[in-house]
């Protein structure tokens, strides 16, 4: 269980610095954005922020795995092709 | 053991994390547990916490409430009820206007019949609860007639004087110009009752008149339940376009003294504003007039002595052990050989609901606010249908929070292309993956558009248009969405 945790993290704790350095970014925009578009959402508390800043840290891996997963089908393609 | 530091701290908060989204921890009295228990416990009521914002709709309560921009809510509270105002009892932040103070037209001399109701509105105390609810709120004021001056035979031709002399036109207009500059009232609710038969040119001409004389403010007719003497014609109510900004329509007390039934029938209302619409008068500037107060029969009779009664009056009487009419148009009760017809929460809410938003009226004009009081604690109130139909209901958070993770989504379908040259060389080369390509980044971005544009509230929707013109059928999202929100 360990040995198959242990790859995932560390392929997480790649980025992880800089996930948590721009998530920071990321949170005011989403909060900003939240409050700017709609008024209405003035009224929730502080949880808004820790919200946003969950959503921005798993936002940054998202783009990460995406463009990385693009990047597999493509050079697993172009090895299929290539036999 | 250093190595792993880094992945053994990544666990440890995981595990806390599902951890705190569990059941609360106990005290173990345990050496060391004491923390660890104050922390999962933070962490369980923070992620409790954001489950709760994600998911709910509305967290304020109804003093904290605001109306939808396309509907307005006019309320008059008659003078006497302004005297005996008791503060911080009306949720006054749902009502875009109210008409304070009654300019009762002397038709001799064009002074007012009751100075004390004219100057109703100078109560410090009730404007300053309005606008200190609802500081965006307008205040008008009543000028009309009750069509009790002089006797019936007489009526038609005190009218008739009256509109005929313009120097009693003109020192009405000083009057009231007197009265709107002391008060800072921003616009009139003009009703002259019972008008003589043919009147309604004359009556016109003296509408244009009043509003070449006040340009600045917003004039509202009130428009009798039946037009028995003919005067409102297409004619007449086409002239009114551009002097007239909304109309009110009485839609209540259609007969006296036939037999009981609810004070307001949704069948009669129905075809007394279609009948006025026929005239040429938009749904979207009519206001649905709304008594909050009931009528007493006696036998087939109005009651003598007290026909009509307050809401609260006839809710207290009734002990709220009434029965609902057929029609759900309003409900009744009987004592001592008198039937008492009113309407509830739930009458109102099923008028709002099939009335003023199937036809999309511009809103509600509320006769007699005070005759029905706000308790925080009762469950019942005749605010809540109003809350329930005009109020505006912010989204849910988790469409903002979908939209937000979609966009990573795009950007990484994007970077991909910038970050790297073989993903780049690949769609250069092959079209299908191009295409390919091509349907997943748009089809990422239409359902991250979805998301966005059920955030939006209608005031926000203009700087949207854009996006609305690109995709029409957002559109329909749209408003299938608010109705389920």
């Amino acid at each position: 269980m360990f040995k198959k945790i242990i790859p995932l993290i560390d392929k997480l704790k790649k980025g992880l610095f800089q996930a948590l350095l721009y998530g920071l970014l990321w949170m005011w925009i989403f909060v900003l954005f939240v409050k700017e578009y709609n008024p209405n959402f003035e009224v929730i508390d502080n949880s808004v922020y820790i919200l946003g800043y969950f959503l921005s840290v798993i936002g940054i891996y998202i783009t990460r795995g995406i463009a990385g997963m693009i990047q597999t089908w493509v050079e697993e393609d172009m090895q299929t092709q290539r036999n | 053991m250093r190595k792993y530091s880094i992945h053994i701290g990544i666990i440890v908060l995981i595990m806390m994390i599902l951890l705190g989204c569990g059941k609360k921890v106990v005290n173990t009295k345990q050496a060391g547990h004491h923390i660890t228990q104050r922390v999962v416990n933070y962490i369980r009521k923070t992620t409790r916490r954001i489950s709760t914002e994600l998911r709910k709709q509305d967290s304020l309560v109804i003093e904290q409430r605001r109306l939808k921009n396309e509907v307005y809510v006019l309320a008059t509270e008659p003078s006497w009820n302004i005297k005996s105002y008791v503060p911080d009892k009306q949720p006054f932040n749902l009502v875009s206007g109210m008409v304070l103070g009654e300019y009762d037209v002397n038709l001799k001399d064009a002074s007012a019949r009751n100075p004390l109701a004219t100057w109703a509105g100078l109560n410090g105390e009730y404007l300053s609860q309005v606008q200190g609810n609802n500081s965006s709120a307008e205040v008008f004021i009543h000028l009309g007639t009750h069509g009790d001056f002089g006797r019936s035979k007489q009526q038609e031709k005190i009218y008739k004087d009256f509109w005929d002399n313009d120097k009693l036109g003109s020192k009405l207009s000083q009057n009231l110009k007197r009265v709107l500059d002391t008060l800072t009232v921003t616009g009139i609710v003009i009703d002259f009752e019972n008008l003589p038969q043919n009147t309604g040119k004359k009556y016109m001409s003296f509408l244009e008149e009043l509003n070449y004389d006040f340009p600045n403010h917003t004039l509202i007719l009130k428009l009798p339940a039946k037009d028995k003497n003919k005067n409102f014609s297409t004619e007449v109510l086409t002239g009114l376009k551009g002097i007239i900004d909304r109309f009110i329509v009485k839609a209540y007390e259609f007969q006296e003294g036939k037999s009981p039934e609810p004070i307001a029938p949704i069948s009669k209302i129905n075809s007394c504003i279609q009948g006025y619409n026929d005239l040429g008068i938009p749904f979207e500037s009519m206001l649905l007039e709304i008594p909050y107060y009931g009528w007493v029969w006696e036998g087939n009779n109005l009651d003598e002595v007290r026909p009509f009664l307050a809401h609260d009056t006839l809710m207290s009487l009734s002990n709220r052990e009434y029965i609902r009419a057929e029609t759900e148009d309003g409900v009744y009760f009987e004592r001592e050989g008198k039937s008492y017809w009113f309407d509830d929460e739930e009458t109102l809410a099923k008028k709002y609901r099939d009335i003023v938003l199937a036809k999309k009226l511009g809103g509600i004009h509320i006769r007699g606010l005070g005759y029905h009081m706000y308790k925080p604690t009762s469950k019942n109130s005749l605010w809540y249908p109003i809350d329930k139909a005009f109020g505006l209901n912010p989204p849910k958070l988790v469409y903002p929070a979908i939209a937000f993770l979609l966009m990573f989504v795009v950007a990484g379908i994007v970077l991909s292309v910038v970050w790297y040259w073989k993903v780049r060389n690949e769609l250069a080369k092959n079209r299908w993956q191009f295409a390919f390509y091509m349907i997943g980044l748009i089809l990422t971005s239409i359902v991250m558009a979805c998301c966005l544009i059920v955030v939006i509230p209608p005031i926000g929707t203009a700087g949207s248009s854009l996006l609305l013109v690109l995709f029409p059928f957002l559109r329909r999202i749209k408003s299938m969405t608010n109705r389920w929100l």
